[in-house]
């Protein structure tokens, strides 16, 4: 199963609707994965398989070997998002 | 969600902020009047969109104003919704981070934080329910909408 997380400043308000629609999304994609939604300070010790983000933080976070990166302005977008992980995940 | 906003009287119809800071303090003034959260929370709120940039935009026309989980001067967990009729602008160099529906999260209970967050995603899904309250006036509309796109079938 894919290990996913969603990354917002604080936790609670971005990553957690982007957390909803990245589920939404994978589930019409018929991808099984686990998704969780963490604060940039966390995510450092966190060694996912995808990480969603926005534009912003992705600079703070950079690429990493065997880490898809992919950032988004709009986090309730579920279809623009569908086409994103497709595209990352190479569908 | 949205009758809960009026049932609780967390709303505000504005014409317009002088800049994002008060519209942010503005956002924040239902959820002072009851309580929900203390008068410091709009300036941590500040504080932090000014050390982070408009992390609060989560798409088009749309703030969640918030700081952190368990921010000192929050007492209650809820929502509370506003609307500008003019949008305010957070990055003079980005249109896309202006705002006009602002929805301000305080949160001490992450359970009942998630559960309102879960019912808010599903609203924001919505691109008609956007729609309609981008041109919203008043708590009528607010209920007008709730019966027209989210309650279930009757």
């Amino acid at each position: 199963m894919l290990k996913v997380n969603t990354v917002c400043i604080n936790g609670m308000g971005s990553s957690l609707i982007l957390k909803m629609t990245v589920e939404k999304a994978f589930k019409e994609l018929g991808i099984e994965a686990s998704v969780s939604h963490i604060d940039a300070g966390q995510f450092k010790g966190c060694h996912p398989d995808v990480c969603i983000t926005t534009p912003a933080l992705a600079k703070n976070i950079g690429e990493r070997p065997g880490m898809i990166l992919i950032t988004t302005k709009n986090f309730t977008d579920k279809d623009a998002m569908k086409e994103k992980l497709k595209e990352a995940l190479h569908l | 969600m949205l009758r809960e906003f009026v049932e609780k009287k967390h709303y505000l119809f504005a014409k317009e902020a002088k800049d994002w800071q008060e519209a942010i303090r503005m956002s924040c003034k239902s959820l002072e009047a009851d309580g929900t959260v203390g008068t410091g929370y709009a300036q941590e709120i500040i504080d932090c969109v000014e050390k982070y940039g408009p992390y609060i935009i989560i798409m088009p026309k749309v703030a969640i104003p918030h700081s952190q989980e368990g921010g000192t001067s929050v007492y209650k967990t809820a929502i509370a919704f506003m609307r500008l009729e003019k949008p305010v602008s957070f990055d003079p160099e980005d249109p896309e981070k202006d705002a006009q529906l602002f929805f301000t999260l305080a949160s001490c209970d992450p359970n009942q934080h998630l559960d309102n967050m879960m019912r808010f995603s599903e609203m924001m899904i919505k691109e008609d329910v956007v729609e309609a309250l981008l041109g919203a006036s008043g708590p009528e509309d607010l209920l007008a909408i709730q019966e027209k796109y989210l309650d279930p079938e009757k």
